[in-house]
């Protein structure tokens, strides 16, 4: 069995026995390294030089190099790393070589970039049948926006979640980090595992074709059809979220920064708030019309229609707000895990560093960089398989750190074939 | 059209409920798993209880937000605080290749159903536990929702404007990430089990799971000491980057989304806008030069797409300059590129009549997968499962129901 990342590591994966060869862009390169977490052989190739996508922001140490990209590192984790140039007759070549014996190909090239090449679908099936080819792109293979440019602003804001986002008096906003690219990566990699299972079973490889606009809209939870079964649109609404024609609070100034409460009546959220008030009445009294509240009997989405409703809803959170100001969100979240009310604190990367229960679960993982002073602590393991899991993958490979390995040791190539390749900037 | 399934046999027990679970369970069943789905009118599904309603009207049969994450399910009514109800999701466990839950960690093994002991009935069992924070530590029995868990999980802090407090990404939206980490783990471990007919227990946190989406920003802070946080519309690696106003479009606001992320995506928006004087100044022909002046770039061109109608500004843009319209829902639907993937689905519902639902967002060539039904309605399937999948004969099944351990309602 062949070890999954540089390190050696002896585990099984769950999907140990295959191999894939990830010819990504940065916007897929999720796909690949949970597929290589999951146990599989992941051979990355980049051109020669590096994959371009090394050479955007953020770098560690905040110094541009192609070796210390920290999305690099952080998405290609466990893989091997193979350069190859597609725009050549030999790249292309040792790439069909690669991949006549590969159970996977993830690819998020332009459509009729790989065509172009030789290495469309058409052609790859004809080299190895059982092949799954999974390409990722903005809007998917075909259709009139195929050969659109769809980075992550677009997908937010083609995807629906955008305008379900952001200050009413201002335009709306995306999450101010990129994430559509990446929920298209990793419904790519749902995909490839079942067409690998099909594959693995039956000895049919197939094409997958994978559109980040549409695995965006499926974040938008239950808004997508809205206007068909309701009528009217749900928009932004600042710190509150639409809930149908209601719409609930979710944010809360603290001392330190902000939580997240859900204030809900009714039989769902009657005993989270007494519990909330409860302990609000301990430390400082509440007013007697607050006490008196029948949450158990109060319908808040039905509340939050009118605008009696709605100037109630804004003095039960004004209360609620002025004692948050006086406590931070660590002291707030203790309380709320003891009295078992919902809240949680806004946590920043600093907070969720130090957060308890990651660190009881070892959620943290440290890898090592030979090249650097010591290890880095990367987030770790996504899911805990009691029979298979996660591998602990070695740092992401430097440029072309593999193609010995790889093409002298498990393509066959002869040491004067990776020369003369080399010589000619294929490899 | 069914004959050509990957999971065509696969016998899944989706005792789960809210969203990832449920969301998990249909990828198995769109691709062709019989997905048996555990549901009650005493505890119902809070999904059941959320909108969107046909035509408005709040009904546990009538919320379109749960027949979606339910598409191409079957559903029990059960009553599991019932002793036979308990025994009935026993034989469904003996029945299944893959169990899904998502209960908080003691409910299941109070119930003498952890994986340990269903293990011992089903050796080959793949189950799925998916909570907030995961099975063990200090958290874990700590219930919560998904758009609490997008606060904890760090998405609040990194949305909205630099000047102003967060606001709330929409939607349950840690929920929308875990779906797609947990159908991947639970797939490879169906294929594992092919091959070694070894099952196993996965303990998905949705906390966790949604962290992948910020392991840039974790590594940036543990290298670099950054702390990421809102900005708007901006970005580090594009200039213009943000969303300018349109004409109106169904009588209400509109923007386009414009990000240039290369020097020539900037010369063809120049040439989109007609190469006006004010964008030739030459400090803008880079990104830094262009950062240090984004806000008088943006009046200009926010200037300009303001008389424009959306539909024309995007081909006035596409394929050079990366753009696209901010859809509200309706916008969605009408979508040419959305409309040509067929990914919105219309189903029949029995209850609701004909709405559309949510489709698949990848396309398999030669198993594409579909979604066969709109969600059950409480209790829909329940003779159906008992005597078809289970074989009970009509005396079992009677007793069952007289003992109130099984509902059989709806259709």
């Amino acid at each position: 069995m062949t070890p999954a990342g540089a390190s050696g590591t002896t585990s099984v994966g769950a999907l140990s026995p295959y191999r894939v060869v990830d010819f990504s862009t940065s916007r897929a390169w999720l796909t690949g390294r949970m597929l290589a977490d999951l146990g599989a052989d992941v051979l990355k190739v980049e051109p020669p030089g590096g994959d371009p996508g090394r050479r955007a922001p953020p770098f560690a140490d905040d110094e541009p190099n192609p070796e210390t990209n920290l999305r690099w590192w952080v998405s290609n984790r466990g893989k091997r790393g193979l350069t190859l140039d597609l725009d050549q007759a030999d790249g292309v070549a040792l790439a069909r070589r690669l991949l006549a014996d590969a159970d996977v190909m993830i690819e998020s090239f332009d459509p009729a970039h790989l065509a172009e090449r030789s290495l469309g679908y058409d052609d790859l099936r004809e080299l190895n049948p059982r092949l799954v080819v999974t390409s990722i792109t903005p809007f998917g293979q075909t259709g009139p926006h195929a050969n659109y440019s769809g980075p992550d602003l677009v997908l937010s804001a083609t995807g629906g979640p955008m305008w379900l986002t952001g200050d009413v008096d201002r335009p709306p906003v995306r999450v101010s980090v990129p994430q559509y690219e990446m929920h298209g990566a990793a419904e790519g990699a749902v995909a490839t595992a079942i067409a690998l299972y099909h594959a693995a079973a039956t000895g049919q490889g197939q094409h997958v074709d994978v559109s980040c606009q549409l695995a965006a809209i499926r974040t938008i939870m239950n808004a997508s059809s809205f206007p068909y079964l309701e009528g009217g649109e749900l928009s932004r609404q600042g710190r509150e979220i639409p809930y149908g024609h209601a719409k609930f609070r979710m944010l809360y100034p603290c001392k330190d920064g902000h939580v997240s409460v859900l204030l809900m009546g009714g039989a769902l959220g009657a005993m989270i708030v007494k519990a909330l008030l409860g302990w609000i009445n301990e430390e400082q009294g509440v007013p007697e019309w607050l006490a008196e509240v029948d949450w158990l009997n109060i319908d808040f989405a039905e509340l939050n229609k009118d605008e009696e409703g709605r100037a109630f809803f804004g003095k039960v959170s004004t209360a609620i707000e002025a004692f948050f100001v006086t406590r931070t969100k660590a002291e707030l979240y203790a309380e709320a895990l003891a009295r078992r009310f919902l809240l949680a604190p806004v946590n920043t990367v600093a907070d969720i560093r130090v957060d308890e229960q990651l660190a009881a679960r070892d959620f943290f993982v440290e890898v090592d960089h030979p090249e650097r002073d010591g290890p880095v602590a990367y987030p770790g393991p996504w899911v805990k398989l009691s029979a298979t899991p996660l591998i602990a993958g070695a740092r992401a490979p430097r440029v072309g750190e593999h193609n010995r390995d790889v093409y002298e040791g498990e393509i066959g190539l002869a040491s004067d074939e990776l020369l003369a390749l080399h010589a000619k900037g294929v490899v | 059209m069914t004959t050509d399934q990957v999971f065509e046999g696969l016998k899944v027990w989706d005792m789960s409920w809210v969203g990832v679970g449920p969301l998990t369970a249909r990828y198995l069943a769109d691709y062709g798993a019989t997905v048996v789905r555990l549901d009650s009118t005493i505890r119902p599904d809070v999904l059941r209880l959320g909108p969107p309603f046909r035509d408005g009207v709040p009904g546990i049969n009538n919320s379109q937000f749960y027949a979606d994450y339910n598409a191409s399910k079957l559903g029990i009514g059960l009553d599991l605080m019932n002793p036979l109800g308990r025994e009935v999701a026993l034989r469904l466990v003996d029945w299944c290749d893959v169990l899904l839950e998502s209960f908080t960690p003691k409910t299941m093994a109070n119930w003498g159903m952890s994986y340990h002991e269903l293990r011992e009935r089903n050796p080959g069992l793949v189950m799925l536990s998916t909570c907030m924070q995961g099975q063990t530590g200090p958290r874990k029995d700590y219930r919560g929702f998904g758009n609490i868990m997008a606060a904890l999980g760090g998405f609040y802090e990194i949305c909205g404007y630099a000047d102003r407090d967060p606001v709330p990404v929409y939607g349950a939206y840690t929920d929308f990430v875990s779906q797609r980490f947990a159908a991947t783990a639970l797939v490879a471990a169906l294929d594992h089990r092919r091959r070694t007919g070894e099952g196993q227990h996965l303990d998905l946190s949705q906390y966790e799971a949604a962290l992948q989406m910020l392991g840039t920003e974790l590594l940036d802070y543990e290298v670099n000491g950054r702390v990421a946080t809102r900005r708007g519309n901006r970005s580090d690696l594009a200039c213009p980057h943000g969303v300018y106003p349109t004409l109106p479009v169904r009588d209400h606001e509109a923007w386009m989304a414009i990000a240039c992320e290369t020097d020539d995506h900037w010369l063809a928006l120049r040439r989109a806008m007609g190469d006006p004087d004010w964008a030739r100044d030459p400090t803008w022909l880079t990104f830094l030069g262009r950062k240090s002046a984004e806000e008088e770039l943006d009046q200009h061109i926010a200037a300009w797409t303001a008389g424009w109608d959306q539909n024309e500004l995007l081909k006035a843009l596409q394929p050079d300059v990366p753009a696209g319209p901010v859809h509200d829902q309706t916008g969605l639907h009408e979508d040419e590129q959305i409309v040509h993937r067929g990914y919105f689905v219309t189903l029949e519902h029995t209850e609701m009549g004909a709405c559309p639902y949510d489709g698949l967002q990848a396309t398999l060539s030669r198993t594409p997968g579909r979604l066969s039904k709109a969600g059950p309605c409480v209790g829909e399937d329940t003779y159906t499962i008992l005597s078809d999948l289970l074989g009970m004969d009509e005396d079992e099944i009677g007793d069952l129901l007289a003992a109130e351990a099984v509902e059989i309602t709806g259709g």
